[in-house]
């Protein structure tokens, strides 16, 4: 009997991902478009720079660090694909300011 | 019930036992902003001490998670001091507070037990740095009158 083989579409890969980040002060969400290979720590510092925030040393300590599924991620040289795969259309952070307090001369 | 009732009640248990504690308020900003919610944070990384009040970052980014899907925006950090004097920013609120544009800072005196809130401190975070607020310009930002004010828990694990 004659084996009929049965094309199977390839699962969509979808190139690019949608990369949304919301920061609980902002009225506006960052959305933007990243190919699979940009590391997180890109997404970080496109989306300070959108809320016009950033890492800085004053008194206290400010850093601002991204937020996916619930964990902060802590290593931000890791890619998008990495982070969701290869079929996942979008990933949504949430930025989070950390501030540490300085220590008293 | 209005915003300021939910807060106050929100911040009286700690001032009783001679504690700071705090509430975000979330709403839609606008040119006048209604106070959607009082939102409490509790639980672990909450410090609610005789000198402070601090929320940490996994605290926050749970308030976030169930704020930003309703379409709320953080409008003000509403925090106690345990004084009775009419409320002033100190160093640490003005470092530690939130530092964006048109952002409330509020400072509610005798551990939260102050009816009168034109005797609450009220401070707008302005060109980098806070400004007193004064009465005829909070009229005009934030609405506070608003019934059916939602009041919600929620710690780093998410609302109770």
């Amino acid at each position: 009997m004659a084996t009929q083989e049965q094309q199977i579409p390839p699962q969509g890969k979808h190139e690019d991902v949608e990369a949304i980040v919301d920061y609980l002060p902002a009225t506006e969400d960052f959305k933007k478009e990243y190919a699979r290979t940009t590391v997180i720590e890109s997404i970080r510092t496109y989306a300070k720079t959108f809320f016009r925030v950033q890492d800085r040393q004053e008194r206290d300590t400010y850093f601002y660090y991204l937020v996916f599924r619930g964990e902060r991620i802590q290593d931000t040289q890791v890619t998008l694909e990495q982070l969701v795969g290869e079929h996942e259309p979008r990933a949504h952070f949430t930025l989070v300011e950390e501030i540490t307090a300085g220590t008293a001369a | 019930m209005k915003a300021c009732e939910q807060t106050r009640l929100a911040l009286l248990p700690a001032g009783r036992c001679g504690c700071e504690s705090g509430v975000f308020w979330l709403g839609e900003r606008a040119s006048t902003s209604s106070v959607a919610a009082v939102v409490k944070p509790i639980g672990s990384g909450v410090v609610e001490s005789p000198w402070q009040w601090s929320v940490a970052p996994e605290v926050y980014a749970a308030v976030t998670a169930w704020a930003k899907p309703r379409g709320l925006t953080l409008l003000a950090a509403v925090h106690s001091h345990l004084s009775t004097r009419r409320p002033r920013m100190s160093p640490t609120d003005r470092s530690q507070g939130l530092k964006v544009p048109d952002a409330l800072a509020v400072i509610v005196p005798t551990g939260g037990d102050e009816l009168d809130t034109t005797r609450w401190g009220w401070f707008v975070y302005e060109s980098d740095d806070y400004r007193t607020l004064e009465e005829k310009e909070l009229a005009a930002r934030v609405r506070l009158t608003a019934r059916g004010c939602e009041y919600e828990e929620i710690s780093k694990e998410g609302s109770r």
